[in-house]
């Protein structure tokens, strides 16, 4: 059996890792993969946590369904205001992104 | 009969080891290692025979004998013509991404293989009965498209990416009508396990004549997901050479085009399985009843393929989404709301 | 040891070196690849955990769905790569200027800090017990997760429903072209 922590281990190390892409990557498309990234550590984390205390509960799994709902919806919004940054100027680097600036 | 037996084979190897103390996780690497060639075998044998099967069947519409010279009715054909596939050189363009344009044949072909495990050929006979079946199938469809994009993509070439983009599209177009349809049938059966639905079946009658609509629904996108006539965009030889797969050749190759004969032998079983109550039916053995539903399905996709002409790809959107789509979601509240009453 | 243990340590490297290539690779596009590859580790996860039908969805939303659009995205943008290779803060650069190795290895010291400083949190708060706690195998039922999402959840359900409905028209509206607007 796996021990609780070796699971909240893996999800605490998959995040880090989304965290510093997202945090340090300047590319649209990779801050975009490192958050799913981030998410997926999340999901892990309710599920590990239903599971072992309160393992009949399904209440983890939802919360994870909707995780992943609000993932599918952000992917789309993302990709496709990504798609339009590269219309308008040719780059995706997201420093470069200053129209709206005042 | 043969069910029967092999149960009691298993029960007393498993004594054996029990007796003897040997670690029962053998037994089970080794049953899975059967069960795994077992379908393999299946697979291949089959699509030998669908490739014999689907020359001949275009010969016959366009009014031709078909292959006629290697063995009886040209029934070595195919393996001749594998032959000839596996001896030919393997060509990896010099332009190619390496790993990915080696990677792409395998990831199309895996899960067309591990579809096989959750479908029941016979009464208990079957690899795995998972109890998210049809989620697993479908779960498992969903890496065609990284697949061909990863083959378009790699081997730098503008027929293969516009052949894979067009193939992603249409196929994410028609897997949704396609869940649709299927989840139809999940409301009636009440569960996503194959064997539920299957004995479902057996207590009312076969969802076809209970889904009509869903199963049209379900034939049109499977033909779509299957990449055939008339949806074989992807691969349109007048407009795109050969698609995501201009630059595959040789092994490689015929890894693309087993795929795409395992799959429609997959989509045609699950046909079998969701809308004509699988392997079940009277005086005939089980395992005949399935292979016969199965059949059915893929001579008739085999006819649709050589009548129908191709269609337009502002069509195929058109008919995926503004008419498969809201038909499938109708059908699935009508179901809803017929269960629930 | 045993096999769910052996398995568990199996499928959470292969995801979280995928999950390292993802911030680290030079090719924009293999960086989706890997994270498709992160994401069916995390489904083995969830296998692990007996939680079939959340592995289920997480490869048919995750592989067929996001891996899917991503892959599209990169294809359609076609900008490749900006400014290629990751890029550690200064006084780490000043620091490892003698060793390029680090610039690869230092996403993953970052993380390991993150997931130290987590587990002490943990460990900290009432679930440390929990630490040797073995997986009970009541199952999780499907039916069971539709009545709950379907009952206790219904609001939230619907909620999610509007916002991928608001996500697919906005999605629409922002990619379509100026001319056909």
């Amino acid at each position: 059996m796996i021990p609780l922590g070796y699971i909240l281990g893996f999800s605490a190390l998959l995040f880090g890792l989304g965290l510093y892409g997202a945090l340090t990557r300047r590319n649209a498309i990779r801050m975009v993969m490192s958050i799913e990234l981030m998410l997926n550590a999340v999901n892990v984390n309710f599920l590990a946590f239903s599971r072992y205390l309160n393992p009949g509960d399904p209440r983890g799994s939802i919360w994870a369904i909707f995780v992943m709902t609000v993932a599918a919806a952000e992917v789309a919004l993302g990709l496709a205001i990504i798609l339009m940054l590269s219309r308008r100027q040719d780059d995706i680097d997201v420093d470069k992104v200053h129209s709206l600036q005042g | 009969m043969l069910v029967d037996w092999v149960a009691s084979l298993y029960q007393s190897v498993q004594a054996t080891f029990v007796a003897h103390g040997w670690p029962l996780w053998v037994l089970a690497v080794l049953t899975a290692v059967l069960k795994v060639a077992g379908v393999l075998v299946w697979i291949l044998l089959n699509v030998l025979f669908l490739i014999w099967l689907e020359r001949k069947i275009s010969g016959h519409v366009q009014n031709r004998p078909g292959p006629v010279y290697t063995g009886r009715f040209g029934l070595l054909q195919t393996l001749a013509d594998a032959l000839k596939v596996l001896l030919k050189e393997d060509v990896i363009p010099a332009g190619a991404d390496r790993w990915v344009f080696v990677l792409a044949p395998l990831v199309a072909f895996v899960p067309s293989v591990m579809i096989w495990v959750v479908i029941p050929f016979s009464r208990g006979v079957q690899a795995q009965d998972l109890n998210i079946g049809i989620l697993y199938v479908a779960a498992l469809a969903s890496f065609t498209v990284p697949s061909l994009l990863m083959a378009g993509w790699s081997s730098d070439n503008k027929w293969s990416l516009m052949g894979a983009l067009r193939s992603a599209a249409q196929l994410i177009s028609y897997e949704v009508p396609l869940i649709l349809a299927e989840l139809g049938v999940v409301v009636l059966a009440g569960s996503l396990r194959l064997s539920d639905i299957i004995a479902a079946q057996q207590r009312s009658v076969w969802f076809l004549f209970l889904q009509p609509v869903g199963f049209v629904v379900y034939f049109i996108a499977a033909l779509a997901e299957s990449n055939r006539t008339p949806f074989d965009l992807p691969e349109a030889e007048s407009e795109l050479v050969a698609g995501f797969n201009t630059e595959y050749s040789g092994f490689r190759w015929s890894i693309f085009f087993l795929t795409e004969y395992a799959n429609l032998l997959g989509m045609a079983s699950l046909a079998a399985t969701l809308f004509l109550g699988g392997w079940s039916g009277p005086f005939l053995p089980p395992f005949v009843w399935f292979v016969i539903k199965t059949y059915f399905f893929v001579f008739l996709a085999m006819w649709i393929r050589w009548t129908l002409p191709r269609i337009r790809v502002d069509q195929l959107m058109d008919l995926g989404w503004k008419f498969l789509l809201p038909v499938a979601l109708v059908n699935l509240v009508v179901t809803g709301v017929f269960v629930v009453l | 040891m045993n096999t769910t243990l052996l398995a568990f340590f199996i499928v959470a490297f292969i995801s979280l070196v995928a999950a390292w290539r993802v911030i680290t690779d030079p090719s924009i596009l293999h960086a989706g690849l890997w994270m498709g590859l992160s994401f069916v580790g995390v489904a083995g996860i969830f296998l692990l955990l007996e939680a079939e039908f959340l592995a289920g969805v997480q490869v048919l939303v995750y592989v067929g769905a996001i891996t899917t659009i991503i892959l599209f995205g990169i294809m359609l943008s076609d900008v490749g790569e900006v400014r290629v290779g990751p890029e550690p803060p200064g006084w780490v650069q000043a620091g490892a200027a003698w060793h390029r190795g680090l610039r690869h290895a230092f996403p993953l010291l970052v993380a390991a800090g993150f997931a130290g400083t987590m587990l002490g949190l943990y460990t900290q708060s009432g679930w440390g017990q929990l630490r040797e706690r073995p997986l009970e195998l009541a199952g999780l039922s499907v039916g069971g997760i539709g009545r709950e999402l379907f009952s206790t959840f219904a609001l939230p359900f619907e909620i999610a429903s509007l916002v991928l409905l608001a996500a697919l028209l906005g999605a629409i509206v922002l990619a379509m072209r100026e001319e056909e607007r």
